[in-house]
């Protein structure tokens, strides 16, 4: 009963400075455009196409040689396009005869480039054949059954507004892909930083404004005991937080949905953890919010800490780490050392002083950042194919873990509020 | 005899060096108007709020409806009007109400109706649902008198009430603490304001420096001992040299005539010897100073503790 009634005053308090309506705007905006996302399943020649325009860019060496789609098949036609069975031939085109000759490098790394890309194509057998221009080198791909399990997999090309603006060949990825991507980067990333800081700013004031000189009488000659009150408070405004990002982030799930027909509720996992990270922030907002009775000053302190928190979190992960394999690999095709199985390195560079600090401040701070990349994860699993995480390596992550990470956040919690209420209960108004 | 509605014995709290309160001891009966004057930063607001439990860690003793100062439970049947208060600026009139009284555990059903009444009744119904931000200053005094009435409290303190309130609003704010006493609530007032104290307390204390140095009846306490004012019928003259034979002291007052009562004397003695002259008496009232009066005198005697020991 009372604490409904903190809730409508947090409401009330909310509504009332309109940087809501800014989220809400927002919201609104990103459902819109991605309600107007149109997916397009691109065949194959057309990927094909997209591949060797990007080996131009990637190898080409000055645009001195390029690469071309001579010819493209799928072997057992009727099938669905995930189930084919493809032949296709490639073409390295090279300035001169010469080159064409001493051209071992650039045929290799076409494939390797054409095998990065085309991962999910099985049984990729090549060879060279002749061609009649002396200063091209053709390659014949053959590849028999896909590691795709539907439709969803096979790569699609989003274009904006219906269609009417397509993002390009970059812009090729799994259907499922993209709403992992969307939901995981745009939404849980970017958005959920951006509904935090505004959370943040939001409700800052809330507790300075109740103590201001003048108001706090009013609120402290209440029969409720001063712990409640704070406590009150604070849930108050983590279930507005909670509210918002719920309805942002459903209506974003909703029209995701409807555009692509991927239904995957795991994504709503993320109004949590958007919540429970801003309780950890709150939590700090509060304290100095009861120590400094102003709202600049716990936007200033939580923003600080915040910060604090990402920079550990990212350093941390950074050096624990491994280089991906494919990361590896392309940087060994680049120098032209294809095949000379450096393979993965840990963080070369990292000297010994950053790796203490940085494991010891990640082992006693409330590990937020760990939050985020659990999150990717579970995305990750819920939304994308077997063969698609092997391919992006999602087993690297496997260090962090939920009940620790939880865990610490939830006794930050505890500490920071039970600091604040001490400080409340005693003070004199 | 009842239990005093709230009660303070020696009680004293320091804000770090300053000593706010000093040993303050009273007590207020259920019913009572109670009037506390005194300067500013005398520590009337300190004692309001330790009874409220506002202040915490005062040395002392402090009961507010039988229960020890700061148990929260007793606060919902408490009503409190702060000075200098800031009301929340998101909220409407109406809003507020609703969040306060939810606060004070008056149910829904009693909200519904009381809220619309209590505001009409300080005449804010008609601004009851604009943002709080829009209103003057005296619309907010009377909004804080509502918020302080709308759980129909037992014990009221107000705090200044009068403060930053144009001459009628005052008066209507005393019309209404005299309805409250009508109705047996128990009512503590603050305020520097004396004359306005004057016209509605039972009892007032006079606080300086955080120490009581004065407490009674408003009555007995602007009862200028042995002084009266004698009128006549007109026309006629008191003779004033034949009463100062008879050792009164006698000064003419206006068209009156003033008369200080030695130790031993009492006004008998003077009204037999007007009749006796064939005089008629038209006018006989004890003389009353001003409780502006006391209070300027009983701070001189503060000053100057030399004169005379200072009353307990
Ligand atoms: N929160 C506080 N912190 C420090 N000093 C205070 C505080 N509240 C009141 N005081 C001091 O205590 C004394 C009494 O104040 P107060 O009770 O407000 O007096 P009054 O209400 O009679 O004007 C003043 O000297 C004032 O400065
Ligand atoms: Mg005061």
């Amino acid at each position: 009963m009372k604490f409904f009634a903190f809730l409508k005053d947090s409401f009330r308090e909310t509504l009332d400075s309109k940087v809501l309506y800014v989220t809400f705007g927002l919201s609104l905006l990103l459902m819109l455009l991605l309600g107007s996302v149109s997916f397009r399943m691109v065949p194959i020649k057309e990927q094909l196409d997209g591949l060797c325009w990007l080996y131009g860019l990637a190898f080409g060496q000055g645009s001195s040689t390029t690469a071309e789609v001579v010819d493209a098949r799928q072997l057992n036609a009727p099938e669905d396009a995930w189930k084919g069975d493809y032949q296709f031939t490639l073409a390295v085109r090279f300035p001169d005869e010469d080159r064409a000759r001493s051209g071992a490098v650039q045929a290799g790394q076409l494939e390797f480039f054409t095998r990065e890309m085309f991962w999910w194509l099985k049984d990729l057998k090549v060879r060279k054949v002749d061609s009649a221009n002396k200063s091209e080198v053709h390659l014949e791909f053959t590849s028999r059954g896909t590691r795709l399990n539907s439709d969803r997999s096979w790569p699609h090309e989003p274009g904006l507004f219906f269609g009417a603006l397509p993002l390009g060949p970059l812009f090729r990825q799994s259907l499922a892909y993209w709403v992992y991507w969307i939901e995981n980067r745009l939404v849980n990333g970017a958005g959920g930083w951006l509904v935090v800081l505004l959370a943040v700013v939001v409700t800052a004031p809330f507790v300075p404004n109740m103590l201001r000189k003048g108001t706090v009488d009013f609120i402290v000659s209440k029969p409720i005991r001063r712990p409640a009150l704070l406590a009150f408070k604070y849930i108050g405004g983590l279930t507005f937080v909670f509210l918002n990002a719920l309805i942002a982030i459903g209506g974003i799930w909703f029209v995701l949905g409807l555009r692509t027909g991927i239904w995957a509720p795991g994504f709503l996992v993320s109004v949590l953890i958007i919540t429970f990270f801003f309780a950890v922030l709150y939590a700090v907002s509060t304290l100095f919010g009861v120590l400094s009775r102003s709202a600049i000053l716990s936007i200033l302190m939580t923003c600080a800490v915040w910060a604090i928190l990402w920079v550990v979190g990212l350093v941390y992960k950074n050096i624990h780490t491994p280089e991906s394999a494919s990361a590896a690999r392309m940087r060994e095709a680049q120098s032209g050392r294809l095949g000379q199985a450096e393979g993965p390195q840990t963080n070369p560079g990292s000297p010994s002083w950053l790796r203490i600090t940085a494991d010891s401040l990640h082992a006693v701070l409330p590990r937020t950042d760990d939050l985020g990349t659990l999150t990717t994860l579970f995305l990750s699993n819920e939304l994308l194919s077997e063969g698609e995480r092997d391919h992006l390596e999602f087993k690297r992550d496997i260090a962090f873990s939920w009940t620790a990470s939880i865990g610490i956040c939830l006794a930050y919690i505890g500490v920071l509020l039970g600091l604040a209420c001490w400080r409340f209960a005693t003070k004199d108004y | 005899m009842n239990a005093p509605a709230l009660e303070t014995r020696d009680l004293a709290k320091r804000y770090g060096k300053i000593e706010a309160l000093r040993g303050v001891s009273l007590s207020v009966e259920p019913g009572e108007i109670y009037g506390l004057l005194g300067q500013n930063g005398a520590g009337k607001t300190t004692l309001i709020k330790i009874l409220l439990g506002i202040t915490r860690n005062w040395k002392g003793e402090a009961r507010l409806l039988g229960q020890p100062a700061g148990k929260s439970a007793v606060l919902a049947r408490v009503g409190y009007l702060p000075e200098d208060h800031r009301f929340p600026e998101y909220h409407t009139g109406a809003s507020l109400l609703q969040f306060y009284g939810q606060l004070l555990g008056v149910s829904r059903d009693l909200r519904r109706t009381r809220i619309p009444a209590i505001l009409d009744t300080v005449g804010l119904a008609d601004r009851m649902h604009t943002k709080i931000r829009g209103y003057s200053k005296g619309m907010k005094q009377r909004l804080g008198v509502a918020q302080a009435l709308m759980h129909d409290p037992e014990v009221i303190f107000l705090d200044e009430p009068t403060d930053g309130v144009d001459p009628l609003g005052r008066k209507e704010i005393r019309t209404m603490i005299l309805q409250l006493k009508a109705q047996n609530r128990t009512i503590f007032l603050n305020s520097h304001l004396l004359g306005e104290v004057e016209l509605i307390c039972d009892r007032v204390g006079i606080l300086q420096k955080g120490r009581m140095v004065r407490e009674g009846e408003v009555a007995t306490l602007t009862r200028q001992k042995g002084s009266f004012l004698v009128g006549l019928a007109p026309g006629q003259t008191l003779p004033v040299a034949e009463l100062q034979k008879l050792d009164y002291v006698v000064a003419p007052y206006g068209e009156r005539w003033e008369i200080h009562l030695r130790d031993d004397q009492t006004i008998d003695p003077v009204v037999d010897f007007i009749r006796s002259q064939g005089l008629n008496l038209r006018h006989l009232v004890e003389k009353r100073q001003s409780l502006e009066d006391l209070f300027l005198e009983t701070l001189k005697e503060r000053e100057a503790p030399t004169q005379r020991p200072v009353p307990r």
